[in-house]
């Protein structure tokens, strides 16, 4: 060697090793990468093994904590049945239903069940009765609002009244008890939203859509209408149903604020707030109700770790037992008198498990313990073992403009992941996001099994992470912000020596398809291959058609959707902002896009046009691109159909393995098969490759 | 005449009578079962030909009794005009035909207006007339074709033809009935003569018999062609039936799939968007936009075009459109009980014109309805049984029908093609304005396909018109692909000139052998109807070659009838004007000289010395 060789190399090795030195000290991250490293690497489970769903539909739990309601699904059929609390044997109440709620009367005699088009009401004291409630939907667009939260056994309900030449339309709050007796409760020219009781049980406020604004209301003895608080500019304000002892509305708010937390209103319109969360990074996801007067007991929270917060001692507490007792879960509670029924979650259990916890002594029992269903043929099945599961690590990274961003990342247990393949699967929404301690659809754990590292970043336009993070994309959601967010998430993660940077693909469904068609067009240095589920080409178009169509009333309950988005940048009546959104957007650029590409399509999507991704393929197709198509004619934005979800995720990782070199797949069943042939518009090399060919 | 009229009706009481109880029976048990006044129109084309055969077979065999020399004679031989004997002889056959054929149809009107909640309009009330006119126009052609000879019966049935080809409705209708028996009347009053051989003796008696004469003459030329082409779909060589139709043809555009369609369209396109079209078309669906309505229903019209009336089985009501109040009636679908009648909006008003229900729009409940009323669509509303106005087109234009396309509406008229948004059809009751018109590229009769597939920035429209390809009231076929913009624009961006499949003499067939009666064909047929806008048509140019055949033939007549006159014992002017009429009318005019006037009638003609003109 020569004499300088040496110190030479020396450098080379500091030069080399300063990414790594950057992060020096050990973080939470690192710290969690070692741990996966170290862990006995799984074995290979069969696809339909990460495709499974609960037996146990939902759950609930008496007001008095003595009994759980559930849907169980058996053989195909739905049933009803009630579980004593305290022990012995469940009861079967109703042999066959289509609800997919359920929910107890205040009195606790009363099981209500709501399926997408009734509210049928069951008797579960014996004392006789069932019947159909009240029809939901219709003209009338009627809604449960929820339980009626102080009499005995009622439901709130919201109508329309449609508008006649003669009369413009109005809104009604309802009561209608067990027997199906209407109560009018208020009756408004503003479509209503809410209603909140005090605890007398007099209507005391509403909440209703006042042109943009969602607009609060005290309600006199007289039923006159006093404003007291008005969310605009999306502000988020949701009513408690009760009020607090004094009289002063609950509510859960973001106004004033970033994060969405209990907030009190005082009397003098001010907002106090009782409780946010105390890692100050996300907001309330959910409050447990004391089942007698509806005292807020619990908060939940699920930003990058799914937290729990009691909001008296007594309740801390009991909460901090029941951490002890279910280390390391997502807890969902319900609060009862008796008992309390939590739903434990995690990112290596599949499917939740149900717990009933005695509060008095904390002791916690599982219940429901039925084995799942199998996706496609619905016969009983088992749960993955936890021990060989991926874990969903939080990763956070700064964004080039300063912003500090979250995301989760699955690593295969005990592989190193600086050499593994590296996955981004972009969320939908895009106002929507990753969830902390979910086992979630399934696809991101296989993927994993199979030796991919996955990444799922909360890109700004995420929800659940305060206002701040939900707006900041400013519309931004062409070739901009937001897909930078992605692309910097993943050079970051990179960066800190997880995947192979020569071997990076990306997927996704809906806005997650979108960045995926961006990503192979804008970024094919970064992403190799992908594959995108019913994807908008255009994403300024895509929003532009849906607001023409019903699926904008569904999408802006409340808001026009026209002024929905404009308050999110996106007004789709500017054409400069259309204008840009096209020209950021895949459509306008399919000559760019030259990696493998999958496309999935529905042909009842009301959310991505068909339209839209045929003309996006018949571009490309023009143009003499590689690519392959596939467009279920039945299938809507979401395809609920178990073969479609098995036939996804063999493509997937089809597609994977040919071009970031993972595992092959095991082939295709004949259904799964059959299918594919039948919906396969456009054979790309790929899919020649798999031997799949188009059969009417 | 009063005693030969009670003989004659003596004569038929049992056939009458018995024909009375079996045509009540027939009607009362259909009324039982249906609502006889609001059938479709093929019921009533039933009905009115069995009046028509009914009634001919009573002129056939009330005069064929008469028309044996001797008894013929005998008839005639009577102190009584042979007019008056003819009466005598129609009234009876007129009087048992009004009581066997419309008596029973008043009586079944009057079951169903009092004893019913059906709709029993002022049109309904006119059906008896209508019948009793149809059988005695069978009875007239009946007793013509069996006393005049038998050479010349087609005179009179084809007068039977012309009604039923004749398209106006409601009371013209009953115009033209009645002017047929007229002239049907006139016809056998006419050959109400001793000589039932003998020749018209009166210029009025020949218009009477020659031109009916020459228009069935023309009729079995019609017929003739007709056998022709069936002939030439045995031999399997016709367009319509090969195994692979003409290319470039007719028939090959109407077999293609509405996918093939497009694309043929889209290969003579210049617009640089073809080829990515091309690609779209390939991976869509192709939606076919399909109008509701095949014809236009007609107030006070004796028949039903469309259908009248639908159910709301969520109600448990029949609703049925009322010409009369122009609003709909309703009864139980199960016990018969009225519910009163129900109009448009909360003022109950009239609809403008008669409404036929179609399918719910887009998003609505499934036992709403949409109803059709001329250029509106209106909103039927089954929970609150409302009427609520949606669509308006511009005046004069007829909404056809309504077709999902996508999450919108295509809307077509017999001018337009219009689009709406899905979302507007939901959010509220408000009348609807469309996002998109796209005026018809051709006259609404020529249209056979129009299909369309959704493009990213608009619609890309195929309009085929070749409906009437193959006779000469259709356009020369085409095929237009426009594009719809997203903006509202319209742009032509293929023409596809398509092939005619069949030879000019074969599309013209009805017009070389007489233009003349060809026009007076469409003219009978258009008697005091109301022109029909989706039969509107764009006609192609008249051939030069088959000006020159009619033509020929016309010259060819008319040298034939001056050799053929020369051999007829006719006067001077008789003889100028048939030669004249043979020239301007054709072949069919020399046949009906030829048949008038047989070579054999010559010698009689001469003995009895009796001019024709």
């Amino acid at each position: 060697m020569y004499p300088f060789a040496r110190p030479l190399l020396a450098l080379c090795a500091l030069l080399l090793a300063r990414p790594a030195l950057a992060h020096a000290p050990v973080d939470a991250f690192q710290a969690d990468v070692a741990h996966e490293r170290a862990r006995p690497p799984a074995p290979t489970f069969p696809r339909a093994a990460f495709l499974l769903r609960p037996a146990v539909v939902a759950a609930a739990l008496s007001p008095d904590g003595n009994q759980v309601a559930y849907l169980r699904e058996q053989a195909g059929r739905r049933s009803l049945w009630l579980l004593p609390a305290e022990g012995g044997q469940a009861r079967r109440v109703l042999g066959g239903t289509d609800a997919r709620r359920i929910a107890w009367s205040h009195d606790g005699r009363w099981l209500v069940l709501e399926s997408g088009r009734q509210l049928f009401a069951v008797a579960a004291a014996g004392q006789g009765g069932s019947h159909l409630m009240v029809t939901l939907g219709g003209r009338q667009q009627r809604e449960l609002i929820d339980i009626d939260p102080l009499q005995p056994a009622a439901v709130l309900l919201r109508e329309r009244a449609p508008a006649t030449p003669e009369a413009p339309e109005r809104w009604r709050v309802l009561r209608v008890d067990m027997q199906g007796r209407r109560t009018l409760l208020h009756e408004d020219a503003h479509r209503l939203v809410e209603v909140a009781f005090d605890r007398s049980g007099r209507l005391a406020f509403l909440k209703r859509v006042e042109d943009t604004a969602l607009a609060v209301h005290r309600v006199d003895v007289h039923g006159r209408l006093h404003p007291v608080l008005r969310c605009a500019q999306l502000h988020r304000c949701s009513l408690l149903p009760v009020t607090d002892a004094q009289g002063r509305l609950l509510l859960l708010s973001d106004v004033d604020a970033d994060l969405e937390g209990l907030r009190r209103l005082q009397s003098d319109g001010t907002l106090d707030t009782l409780a946010t969360d105390p890692r100050g990074e996300a907001d309330l996801d959910a409050l447990a109700l004391d089942p007698v007067d509806g005292t807020p007991r619990i908060a939940s929270y699920r930003g990058t770790v799914a937290a729990n917060q009691g909001l008296d001692p007594a309740t801390r507490g009991l909460l901090a037992d029941l951490k002890a007792r279910l280390p390391g879960r997502n807890l969902d509670i319900a609060v009862g008198e008796a008992h309390w029924l939590v739903s434990a979650q995690a990112s290596t259990l599949q499917g939740a498990r149900w717990h009933l916890v005695d509060p008095r002594t904390g002791a916690a029992r599982e219940i429901l313990d039925f084995p799942p269903l199998g996706d496609r043929d619905g016969r009983p099945a088992q749960w993955l073992p936890e021990a060989a599961m991926a874990r969903k690590l939080p990763f956070d990274w700064r964004a080039s403009d300063g912003m500090r961003l979250h995301g989760f990342v699955w690593l295969p247990p005990g592989a190193d992941p600086a050499h593994l393949p590296l996955v981004v699967l972009a969320h939908g929404g895009p106002w929507s996001a990753a969830r902390p301690d979910e086992f979630g659809n399934g696809y991101s754990q296989a993927l994993a099994n199979r030796g991919y590292v996955v990444f799922e970043p909360n890109f700004r336009a995420s929800n659940g992470l305060g206002r701040h993070y939900l707006m900041s994309a400013h519309g931004d959601f062409g070739h901009g912000r937001v897909q930078q967010d992605i692309v910097e998430g993943t050079r970051a993660l990179l960066a800190r020596g997880i995947g192979d940077a020569e071997r990076v693909g990306i997927a996704g469904a809906s806005f997650g398809g979108y960045a995926t068609l961006l990503g192979v067009t804008f970024q094919p240095d970064l992403f190799k291959v992908g594959v995108a589920v019913v994807p908008p080409p255009d994403f300024g178009w895509d929003i532009r058609w849906i607001g023409r169509t019903t699926e904008a009333l569904s999408l802006s309950r409340y808001i026009p959707f026209d002024e929905w988005l404009a308050m999110l940048s996106l007004d789709p009546r500017d054409a400069a902002t259309m204008a840009r959104l096209h020209e950021q957007s895949p459509l306008a650029h399919a000559s760019h896009m030259d990696r493998p590409l999958l496309i999935f399509a529905g042909g009842e999507d009301r959310r991505v046009a068909l339209r839209g991704v045929l003309g996006y393929a018949a571009r490309l197709k023009a143009l003499g691109k590689d690519f392959s198509l596939f467009v279920d004619p039945l299938a809507g934005h979401r395809n609920d159909k178990p073969v479609a979800h098995e036939a996804y995720l063999y493509l997937l990782e089809w597609m994977l393995h040919r071009h970031l070199g993972g595992a092959a797949p095991a082939a295709p069943d004949a259904t799964v098969r059959a299918y594919l042939a039948r919906s396969l518009r456009v054979a790309g090399s790929d899919l020649r490759a798999a031997g799949l060919t188009h059969s009417p | 005449m009063r005693d030969l009229f009670k003989a004659e009706l003596l004569r038929f009481r049992g056939w009458a009578l018995g024909a009375l109880a079996v045509h009540l029976l027939v009607l009362a048990f259909l009324a039982r079962v249906v609502d006889l006044a609001q059938q479709p129109v093929l019921v009533y084309r039933v009905f009115g030909g069995v009046d028509v055969l009914a009634g001919l077979l009573l002129g056939l065999y009330q005069m064929g009794s008469y028309r044996r020399p001797n008894t013929w004679l005998n008839l005639l031989h009577r102190p009584l005009a042979p007019a008056r004997i003819a009466a005598a002889l129609l009234g009876a056959g007129l009087a048992w035909l009004a009581v066997a054929v419309a008596l029973p149809v008043l009586l079944i009107g009057a079951y169903q207006a009092g004893l019913t909640a059906r709709v029993v309009d002022l049109r309904h009330w006119l059906l008896p007339l209508a019948a009793w006119l149809l059988a005695a126009c069978g009875y007239v052609a009946g007793a013509c074709c069996m006393l005049g000879p038998a050479r010349r019966a087609i005179a009179a049935l084809v007068l039977l033809v012309a009604l039923a080809t004749n398209q106006a409705s409601g009371v013209w209708a009953l115009l033209v009935q009645t002017l047929a028996l007229a002239w049907l009347a006139a016809m056998l009053l006419a050959s109400f003569k001793p000589d039932l051989s003998a020749a018209p003796r009166s210029p009025l008696a020949t218009v009477l018999l020659a031109v009916p004469l020459q228009a069935g003459v023309y009729l079995l030329i019609l017929l003739l062609e007709f056998g022709g082409q069936m002939v030439w779909i045995m031999q399997g060589s016709h367009p319509n039936n090969t195994e692979t139709p003409p290319p470039g043809g007719q028939n090959e555009t109407e077999r293609m799939t509405p996918q093939q369609r497009m694309l043929a369209g889209l290969a003579v396109s210049r617009a640089p968007q073809a080829p990515t079209w091309r690609e779209q078309v390939a991976l869509s669906e192709v939606v076919s936009i399909e109008p509701a309505l095949s014809g236009l229903p007609v107030r006070g019209a004796l028949t039903n075009a469309a259908p009248v009336d639908f159910d709301d089985t969520a109600q448990n009501v029949r609703w049925t459109f009322s010409h009369d109040r122009m609003r709909l009636v309703g009864y139980r679908i199960a016990g018969g009980r009225g519910v009163g009648t129900l109009g448009v909006g909360t003022t109950n008003g009239a609809f403008p014109a008669p409404a036929v229900a179609i399918a719910a729009l887009p998003g609505q409940p499934k036992d709403d309805r949409g109803l059709i009323a001329g250029n509106r669509l209106y909103h039927y509303i089954s929970e609150s049984r409302q009427i609520l106005p949606r669509i308006q087109l511009p005046p004069g234009e007829w909404l056809l029908g309504t077709t999902p396309v996508g999450e919108n509406l295509a809307v077509q008229s017999d001018r337009a093609l219009y689009f709406y948004d899905g979302r507007d059809i939901v959010a509220s009751e408000a009348p609807l304005r469309p996002r998109e018109r796209m005026p018809l590229p051709g006259a609404v009769g020529d249209l056979r396909d129009l299909d369309l597939i959704e493009l990213v920035d608009g619609y890309l429209v195929s309009a085929s018109f070749t409906t009437y390809a193959w006779v000469m009231d259709g356009t020369a076929p085409y095929q237009t692909l426009t594009w719809v913009h997203d903006d509202g624009r319209v742009e032509e961006v293929a023409r596809r000139a398509i092939a005619f499949d069949y030879p000019a003499w074969f599309r013209y067939q009805a017009w070389w052998p007489s233009p003349a009666l060809y026009a007076l064909r469409h003219a009978v047929t258009g008697l005091f109807a109301r022109p029909d806008p989706l039969q509107a048509t764009t006609p192609a140019p008249l051939p030069r070659g088959i000006r020159w055949l009619a033509g020929g033939l016309m010259l060819a007549s008319l040298l034939a009838a001056l050799w053929l006159v020369r051999r007829r014992e006719l006067s001077l002017p008789a003889k100028a004007a048939w030669v004249i009429v043979c020239g301007v009318i054709g072949l069919p005019a020399l046949a009906s000289l030829w048949l008038l006037y047989p070579a054999c009638e010559a010698g009689r003609l001469t003995m009895h010395a009796q001019p024709a003109i």
